[in-house]
């Protein structure tokens, strides 16, 4: 990733070499790429009291890799380089994540039965709007745009709301079973920034290239949590596709 | 589900908005609805909106009737639907009299936009339920029902909900019938096991497996495999003496009851209690599945007389009810066996030893005398050691050998060889206290050369029981017996459990009803070779320790 960010980015003052005045009204860039969350990992800690009395304890461990994303956007010039437009971009990833526990024995205080398992499928989904403000650096063939400015996140997010398990006399043990999954869904403001180069191909169609990276901290209401689940969302993002010049 | 949650939530959702970004928002909405005749506009906006509901499908009456107190009015209750597909918890309850509505209550759900068509079909969902509960469903004819699922965090999720019942659980499973995912589970049965909190005689505080049953807990032990009852006979001494001779049945009015899951009442907390961890020793150190092995019920019964009493009780009562414990093996309507465990003396009560006030507790608060009883339980399924001379002494033995041992197991760090060290106040050697340890210290014998032989006591079941006891103790730790001056090199407190199998297999496997201290002495070294082989430190040991306390 950190890679393809270099590349892209060097690329920019080869095209300002020639650079002219932006004089297109407006660009837009439809792309389809990969992003990658800002928080590979992430945790959560629904405890669930009282099993026998005491409290019982669910640490969930999330990974959150890379994922495609989708991403289209609109930069409408105001005077000279400078012009202001919005992006909206989504991004979908089906994780696993790893759960573990601890449950209190039936019997006795203070003789806590470890859980251990895993919980499949859980989906991350984004949607995310990003209001910029950018300057585009213009040649006959090549423009890039740099941009940056809020964005709106919406997220949601399958979390791990409690873990089921098997027991049994003499209940010195404990099996995983399954776990809950609830959905939760949070929107937060955080901020873009990024440079997306355009090629024509003709007078008004080009390719493109887009690097964004995007950023908020979210919460995640979640039951039996002191404070809801927190991570980072948005993310490096790397994506080409198709521009239009008006 | 939390239902205070949903009507928090609802009752912010009826005036908010989700357009704040900086805080996050749950999808779900609960409508909280409870409008009476106080809030007219409510009340017809509420009404005129139900009905437009119903109309629209997304309300669906399901019951009607008459109000039997007050007849002119009628109730309608109503189910909420989605697509067709009813949400958990979506309904309202609506009364009206001679046409005109007069409160609205309930809980409806808005933002729902799921899906109504499931991927997986009802024959899948079962078939999850089944591995997650265990309980085979293939055999049932009924399949899981289509439900919209209100989940806690927000949102929706199209479910199939059924039921799993087993001996030990009874569950409703939600399973979502996308993916599969276990998405809700909740006890079906209100009448279930629970645990409480229990303090026992000397104020310590102690689980207690109980069942919970219409808002109170009895004393009626749902988690271990056999019934195991405890009897309040709350000073009842002619209800307990009809119980334990099989005149009358004892019934679920007679269990050890409280309403709270703070238990106070010590006695009730310890026999329950100590009776689970006996049968948790047996069941751990030994495989074995309770008194007969076949997990018969067991029952104790205490308070069988009132304190206050005391005072005025006869000698025969005194020291059979109040200062005694128990077990008696044909017991019960059943004849299967009961034990009784005595009231112990007020706190202002006590007795006179030579200027000595001892005082006493209860003795179901004395773990090593509840496990000794038990014992009693398990020699009476097995060996059954007629309750005289030498196998009486025995019989009493194994009691006291497996007591001290039932202390080792649940308190490590405070057990000890002495029995009956927590029923009086002051501790004195000899009085209502045997030691395993040093037998001559409590007036017992500790070598079979100085047993007593003559007719009290059953021919001196109590006090010849520390002989065999004795080597138990020494086959463990070492040392050196007092009377025959004799010494044990011992398997070490680090192997306790090789002499605790050891004499557990020879009092339940190889002895037999009217054995002798030198029949003891023999079984015992034949199971030490059974289980660890000749020549072995557990046989030396038991081996030694029976030729110091002079049985040979």
């Amino acid at each position: 990733m950190r890679h393809v960010l270099l590349v892209a980015l060097l690329a920019v003052p080869s095209a300002a070499q020639a650079q002219t005045a932006w004089t297109d009204h407006a660009r837009v860039s439809i792309n389809f790429g990969l992003e990658q969350p800002p928080s590979t990992t992430f945790a959560g800690t629904t405890t669930i009291a009282p099993v026998y009395l005491e409290t019982a304890t669910v640490n969930t461990s999330y990974g959150v890799s890379s994922g495609k994303s989708f991403d289209g956007g609109v930069l409408i010039r105001v005077a000279g380089g400078f012009g202001v437009g919005a992006a909206v971009s989504s991004f979908t990833k089906s994780q696993t994540a790893a759960v573990t526990g601890t449950i209190p024995h039936p019997f006795f205080f203070n003789t806590l039965r470890p859980i251990s398992g895993t919980s499949s499928s859980l989906e991350r989904s984004e949607t995310a709007i990003h209001i910029q403000a950018g300057y585009v650096i213009s040649s006959k063939r090549v423009d890039v745009a740099i941009t940056g400015g809020p964005s709106f996140f919406n997220v949601s997010q399958d979390l791990v709301a409690d873990a089921t398990y098997t027991e049994a006399y003499p209940y010195d043990t404990t099996t995983f079973s399954a776990t809950t999954i609830s959905k939760a869904t949070a929107t937060k403001l955080g901020f873009n920034v990024g440079a997306d180069i355009g090629v024509k191909l003709s007078k008004n169609v080009g390719v493109g290239g887009l690097v964004r990276f995007s950023r908020a901290s979210v919460t995640f209401p979640l039951a039996r949590t002191t404070s809801g689940v927190t991570t980072d969302v948005g993310g490096p993002q790397v994506a080409g596709g198709v521009r239009f010049f008006f | 589900m939390n239902r205070a949650r949903i009507v928090a939530a609802g009752l912010c959702a009826l005036g908010a908005t989700f357009a704040i970004p900086s805080r996050p928002v749950a999808q779900m909405r609960s409508l909280a609805i409870a409008v009476g005749s106080e809030s007219a506009d409510r009340l017809r906006d509420w009404d005129v909106r139900v009905d437009q509901l119903a109309r629209g499908g997304d309300l669906q009456r399901r019951d009607e009737h008459e109000d039997t107190l007050m007849p002119s009015r009628r109730h309608e209750r109503l189910a909420q639907l989605y697509h067709g597909v009813p949400v958990w918890g979506g309904d309202v309850a609506r009364q009206s009299e001679r046409g005109a509505t007069v409160s609205i209550f309930g809980s409806l759900y808005d933002g729902i936009a799921i899906g109504t068509e499931p991927t997986l079909s009802p024959e899948d969902a079962r078939d999850v339920i089944s591995r997650l509960s265990g309980v085979d469903l293939g055999q049932s004819a009924r399949l899981p029902e289509l439900l919209i699922l209100p989940l806690d965090g927000g949102g929706f999720a199209l479910t199939y909900r059924d039921q799993a019942i087993s001996e030990r659980d009874a569950s409703v499973y939600f399973i979502d019938a996308m993916d599969g995912r276990l998405r809700l589970k909740y006890n079906l049965f209100q009448n279930q096991s629970a645990v409480v909190t229990g303090t026992g005689v000397l104020g310590d505080t102690k689980k207690v497996s109980v069942r919970s049953q219409s808002g109170t807990y009895t004393a009626d032990d749902q988690l271990r495999p056999p019934a195991l009852f405890t009897y309040d006979m709350r000073g009842n001494l002619i209800s307990a003496l009809n119980a334990l001779s099989g005149f009358t049945a004892l019934t679920t009015a007679n269990l050890a009851t409280d309403p709270s899951t703070s238990w106070t009442d010590g006695p009730n907390v310890d026999a329950h209690a100590f009776a689970g961890y006996t049968y948790d020793f047996y069941f751990k150190k030994f495989g074995r599945r309770g008194l007969d092995n076949q997990n018969t019920r067991i029952i104790g019964m205490t308070h069988p007389v009132r304190g206050q009493d005391a005072l005025s009780a006869p000698a025969s009562i005194l020291f059979t009810y109040y200062l005694n414990a128990s077990y008696c093996p044909l017991c019960g309507s059943d004849r299967r066996g009961m034990m009784m465990y005595g009231e112990g003396l007020p706190s202002n009560v006590f007795l006179l030893v030579g200027s000595t006030r001892v005082f006493f507790k209860n003795f179901a608060g004395s773990l090593d005398v509840v496990a000794h009883e038990l014992t009693h339980g398990v020699t009476a399924f097995s060996s059954n050691l007629i309750y005289l001379n030498e196998s009486g002494a025995l019989n009493e033995a194994f009691s006291d050998i497996m007591g001290a041992s039932v202390e080792f197991f649940v308190r490590p760090s405070t057990a000890n060889y002495v029995m009956g060290e927590n029923l009086t106040t002051p501790v004195i050697p000899g009085f209502f206290t045997r030691s395993l340890q040093d037998p001559l210290t409590y007036g017992t014998p500790d070598h079979y050369s100085i047993r007593l032989t003559d007719a009290a006591d059953n021919g001196g079941v109590h006090s010849n029981s520390m002989i065999a006891g004795h080597a138990f103790y020494l086959a463990i730790e070492g040392g050196t017996n007092r009377t025959s001056r004799l010494a044990v090199q011992g398997v070490g407190s680090a192997n306790r459990e090789q002499i605790e199998k050891i004499f557990y297999r020879a009092f339940t496997q190889l002895l037999t009803s009217n054995a002798t201290f030198a029949q003891a002495r023999a079984a015992t070294i034949q199971a030490a070779r059974d289980l660890y082989g000749a020549a072995s430190a557990p046989e030396r040991a038991v081996t030694q320790a029976w030729t110091a306390v002079g049985v040979n």
